[in-house]
């Protein structure tokens, strides 16, 4: 990872970034219907002339590339304007939601983590034993479930039938938890209050494993067949050869290499859960960004999509890059 | 590796069982089950109802209603009309904000002026100035008494002046207007603790509370000492958060799923009326609908009772024009009923005698009416489609007359025909969606909005009324009741028309 | 295989094989169970939904429009991403990087947001939904295609044709297409399930298929709401959508380790 090669990789993200500015705004532009109608609702009186003053006071009237300019513009000074429909700025209403979607996201990874990797080791380990077939079977049906339908599901299970866990939110009101970062786990832990960590994680699983069971899969896959191809090499018979213990072979040869490819994987797929996990949230009731940015665009509210795009193509573009990173450091005979 | 497993196994289990022990924050705290999370807490800077009455319990408004849709007094102890274009309201006196202070006409006069003043919220208009329209500025007379003067008469105003919550001149001036829409500040029974944005808005009772209006007993501080509304878009989920006992009261069930509801010892439902009509539109501009006796077979065509019969489980009502019966000046006429044989006789009249060919237009949340009506044209012989729209692309495409028939629905939280039947069928309105036009009515219109007399305007309706019902530029359709599923534990609620609440007055058993 | 197979004659063969119309409903009838539940009948085997249509034609229907929008985009995308990935790939410098700056874009731009996005300006509908789908779908398949060339192009065989002075559509065509064959095949059945999902999570999210048109997609999501009154809404759709899904999966990695034995050890 040369120096050289850092500074292109970050150059090449500017034709990117601004290809995606320009693409967002065209699209929402494009799109039929009009905020300011949306905002005054259905049922109530507006007159034309309350419609046009609020147009021109949110410069909705101005020619496109006027807009667009005024729009990229407010980037490159930090601003991305205000919403139209809740009328705040763009990036607190972003950073309002983004604490809880990166919580939910990193939960689910660790947690599909723990569970994949294991099982998947065990299943190359024990090639076509009953572990590795219900696994095998679990992941095909993990990648094969509508999301919103499995986590109906969990719910009916788990909250109504045996009231085990908590429906919806990221946290029941009365543990007197305030919130400072709003990584709720954090918070919790910077304060000591322990009550609240157990009942924030109770709200966090059954969100985690909807959004995790993809991941799960996928991960249990790829760990499986790279283990497969690692325990076949040369230098793992003759460990084998040499005496050494199963432990030992199993956990300190084979899977520091086996994991390169699950490692890479794992990376790019945050950007991926952090894109798709706006089901989740709206079957969960979970407070993140993808809930605001649909309802962003149900109301044609311009700025916060773009904004809110913006946030997701710069975490994909960081993934990736840590993702390339990741498989330098793990396997050295990786240069760029 | 079956160690990281066992361990990850352990934690869960671990999680599920502590739950059990910890529970639930029981206590004196009530939770409300809504579905959409407020836009801001600036009661002048949004035009959504769930805004509106989330915040309302935080915010008082110079009157109120009561759960029968009868205006009474709350900030203001009366009021009288003193010309046309002038109301003068006397207040409550010892009224204190959450913060203290004392609450005086210039509180109003603030709060009036930021609403129907232009560019006075960050420089910008509130979008609520239309609710209040010819009002033009209010001035005080003395501490309790302030004059809201109009540029002409509004003989409805009481009735939009309830969800005109109340801001506190001395905080907004201080804090400025984006520390507002976030840290609530009226004379409400309730303070604001915390707004947790897409989770939850938190409050606590305000004990030096004035008590609120008198007309509604009872009178004095809230009963619970926390309140919470709740963000659960899901109906699934929000009815599952209402068995597990995570919310005590929730909004917008569905009249298919009250069983799940019912079936529950420890829940039931409450209905009261609502004051959302849905109609079906025609578009009375161009095309097969142009004429009156095509729109007329479609009245007969469609069964109405049928629909809420079976889609609502009966808890709606028929109406015969687009009035709902609970409103002001309400004509009391026979609703068209089912009678296909009369619709298809009208249709060979008109000259359709081999059918015609129509599409309804729908959003998502309608498209089952619009697909029950279809099936019901195709059964008479019309080649009956549907097409799901989003709202905002539809909307331009109706105000243009571009399209035939679609089903539609329009809330009027004020129960005055000023707030339904002049937008949807007066002239060139922003809701008349029909482009439907009718000279007589329009001078209806025009007198109710002048005359003083409100006998003669209440006949201008209810004359307006018989005409639209005889030229029916849609199929008149329904007002379904509203339904509310809640804990048993909750008590002295009562759900209102108009959508608010209010959970002043509401104590927890048990 | 036998899934995927079995699935295809049932949607061939819905009009014989569904005892009703799939879009007719009768409103005193809505909401019945299945035949083997309390108050079942057998008229109607997997019991009506809300607007008494019968649950078993619409599911055999429903596989029509998921097989339909499966097909119909995974042939657009992997025949775009396999023309743009050789064309990328092969010949390199400016070309490449300008394709692959795009290619960069479209897989920054959330999926789900960028298909809400276009809904919204197309409107619902199925060409819409295709459209949609089809707009971001092609990078995958070009990724994986521009990296086989990559290794391709330097392979003796190209250079041979090169040498014989075969024009670069010659090479590209005769020589690299059949090569990169077997990586298209295999992502284009692992990428069919991908794209049903996507459909199903469409109409959760209110743009899917226009109505009546049964699809198992839009009667999981719309169902959902009665998944407590009326459970066989949701799963005799939901149950398809995962047998297929899963079908497609098996078929992907079955032709994947007869096909191409150096991707089935990457895993992917």
């Amino acid at each position: 990872m040369t120096p050289a090669y850092l500074v292109r990789r970050v150059l090449q993200t500017i034709p990117v970034f601004i290809g995606i500015t320009f693409m967002v705004f065209l699209i929402m532009y494009l799109t039929p219907g009009d905020p300011v109608e949306i905002m005054m609702g259905e049922g109530s009186i507006v007159s034309a002339e309350e419609i046009e003053r609020l147009r021109h006071e949110l410069g909705l009237d101005r020619p496109m590339v006027e807009q667009y300019l005024s729009f990229v513009g407010g980037i490159f000074r930090g601003n991305f304007g205000r919403s139209i429909i809740q009328r705040a700025s763009v990036m607190k209403l972003i950073g309002s939601r983004l604490p809880a979607t990166f919580e939910l996201t990193i939960v689910s990874i660790i947690i599909s983590v723990m569970i994949a990797i294991p099982i998947g080791v065990l299943s190359a380990v024990k090639k076509y034993s009953l572990l590795d077939n219900i696994g095998t079977v679990s992941a095909l049906v993990g990648v094969s479930m509508p999301t919103f339908w499995l986590g109906l599901l969990l719910i009916i299970v788990f909250s109504v039938k045996f009231k085990l866990l908590p429906v919806t939110g990221r946290i029941s009101y009365g543990h007197g938890l305030e919130p400072i970062t709003n990584f709720l786990l954090i918070d919790a832990v910077i304060t000591g209050n322990w009550a609240a960590l157990v009942d924030i994680i109770r709200h966090l699983l059954l969100p985690a494993i909807t959004l995790g069971c993809h991941m799960v899969a996928l991960t249990m896959r790829i760990t499986r067949s790279s283990m497969l191809e690692v325990l076949s090499q040369d230098y793992i018979r003759t460990a084998w050869s040499k005496g050494l213990g199963r432990k030992v072979v199993i956990l300190k040869h084979a899977l520091r290499n086996a994991l390169v490819p699950t490692v890479t994987v794992v990376t790019l797929n945050i950007g991926v859960l952090l894109g798709g996990n706006m089901i989740v949230e709206s079957v969960f009731g979970w407070p993140g960004l993808g809930r605001l940015v649909i309802n962003a665009i149900y109301t044609r509210d311009y700025p916060l999509v773009q904004g809110a795009v913006l946030v997701y193509a710069f975490t994909y573009v960081v993934m990736n890059f840590i993702a390339d990173l990741l498989y330098t450091v793990l396997n050295p005979k990786v240069r760029f | 590796m079956k160690r990281i497993l066992l361990l990850g196994i352990s934690i869960v289990v671990s999680c599920l069982l502590l739950g059990g022990v910890i529970g639930w924050a029981a206590g004196n705290t009530l939770i409300v089950g809504v579905t959409q999370d407020v836009e801001t807490l600036d009661p002048a800077n949004h035009r959504s109802r769930i805004t509106e009455t989330t915040i309302r319990n935080m915010y008082d408004g110079l009157v109120t209603r009561t759960s029968d849709m009868e205006v009474v007094p709350e900030l203001a102890v009366s009021w009288e009309q003193v010309s046309t274009t002038e109301w003068i309201f006397y207040l409550q006196k010892d009224v204190k904000w959450h913060d203290g202070e004392k609450f005086t006409a210039e509180d109003v006069k603030f709060t009036i002026d930021r609403l129907v003043k232009e560019g006075m919220i960050n420089g910008m208009t509130s979008p609520r100035k239309s609710l209040l329209d010819p009002v033009n500025g209010a001035e005080v007379i003395d501490t309790y008494t302030v004059k809201l003067t109009l540029d002409a008469p509004m003989p409805h105003l009481l009735a939009f002046l309830p969800f005109q919550e109340m801001v506190a001149k001395h905080y907004v001036e201080e804090f400025g207007d984006d520390y507002l829409a976030e840290n609530a500040m009226g004379t409400g029974p309730f303070e604001l603790v915390r707004w947790d944005k897409g989770t939850q808005v938190i409050m606590k009772r305000f004990d030096d509370y004035y008590g609120g209006s008198p007309d509604i007993p009872p009178v004095g501080s809230a009963q619970v000492e926390t309140l919470i509304f709740k963000v659960i878009p899901e109906l699934s989920s929000r009815i599952a958060a209402l068995q597990a006992g995570e919310v005590d009261i929730i909004t917008e069930v569905s009249a298919d799923l009250m069983g799940q509801i019912e079936g529950d010892p420890n829940l039931e439902i409450v209905t009261c009326n609502g004051t959302r009509s849905y109609v079906l539109g025609m578009n009375c501009v161009t095309g097969e609908f142009a004429d009156k006796r095509v729109r007329q077979a479609m009245n007969y065509a469609i069964d109405m009772e049928q629909i809420v019969a079976a889609l609502y489980s009966g808890l709606g009502e028929v109406i015969p024009t687009i009035l709902s019966p609970n409103a002001i000046g309400y004509a009391d006429l026979d609703p068209y009923g089912y009678d296909p044989d009369k619709a298809k006789e009208l249709l060979t009249q008109a000259g359709y005698s081999n059918g015609l060919s129509v599409v309804i237009d729908a959003q998502d949340s309608l498209k089952n009416i619009a697909e029950a009506c279809a099936q019901m044209l195709r059964e008479i012989g019309i080649d009956a489609s549907t097409q799901v729209w989003e709202w905002s692309v539809l909307k331009p495409e109706l105000l243009a007359n571009k399209r035939q028939m679609w089903v539609t629905s329009w809330g009027n939280g004020s129960m005055d025909p000023q707030g339904i039947f002049v937008p949807k069928l007066g002239t060139g309105e922003r809701g008349n969606y029909t482009g439907y036009s009718n000279t007589t009515l329009n001078l209806l219109f025009a007198l109710s909005k002048i005359t003083l007399d409100s006998d003669e305007r209440l006949t201008c309706f209810i004359e307006g009324q018989k005409i639209v019902y005889d030229e029916c530029p849609m199929v008149w359709g329904y007002v379904t009741k509203e339904i509310y599923g809640k804990s048993t534990r909750v008590q002295g609620w009562n759900p209102s028309p108009d959508g608010k609440l209010n959970m002043h007055d509401v104590s927890l058993s048990g | 295989m036998i899934l995927v197979t079995s699935f295809l004659i049932m949607a061939i063969f819905a009009p014989f094989i569904a005892p009703h119309d799939p879009n007719k409903g009768n409103l005193l009838e809505r909401l019945k169970p299945p035949c083997w539940a309390e108050g079942g009948s057998t008229k109607h085997l997997l019991g009506t939904d809300t607007l008494g249509r019968d649950m078993l034609s619409r599911t055999i229907f429903g596989s029509r429009i998921s097989f339909l929008i499966g097909f119909v985009v995974v042939a657009l995308t992997s025949s775009i991403g396999a023309v743009i990935g050789l064309v990328s790939g092969y010949f390199g410098g400016r070309i490449d990087a300008v394709i692959q700056r795009i290619v960069d874009m479209l897989l920054a731009f959330p999926q789900l947001i960028l298909a809400l996005a276009i809904m919204a300006v197309l409107g619902p509908g199925i060409k819409n939904i295709i459209l949609a789908l089809v707009y971001k779908g092609w990078v995958t398949s070009c990724r994986v295609v521009r990296g086989d060339v990559l290794v391709a192009r330097e392979e003796s065989y190209v250079e041979a044709a090169r040498a014989m002075g075969a024009s670069n559509w010659h090479i590209l065509i005769r020589s690299l297409l059949p090569n990169v064959m077997a990586s298209i095949i295999v992502v284009a059945s692992l990428s069919i399930g991908t794209v049903i999902l996507l459909e199903a999570s469409l109409s959760f999210l209110g743009l899917g298929v226009q109505p009546p048109t049964p699809t198992w997609g839009g009667m999981v999501a719309n169902g959902r709401n009665y998944i407590f009154r009326a459970w066989w809404i949701t799963t005799f759709p939901g149950i398809c959508i995962l047998l297929l899904v899963m079908g497609f999966n098996l078929m992907g990695q079955g032709l994947r380790d007869t096909f191409d034995p150096k991707l089935s050890r990457q895993g992917r």
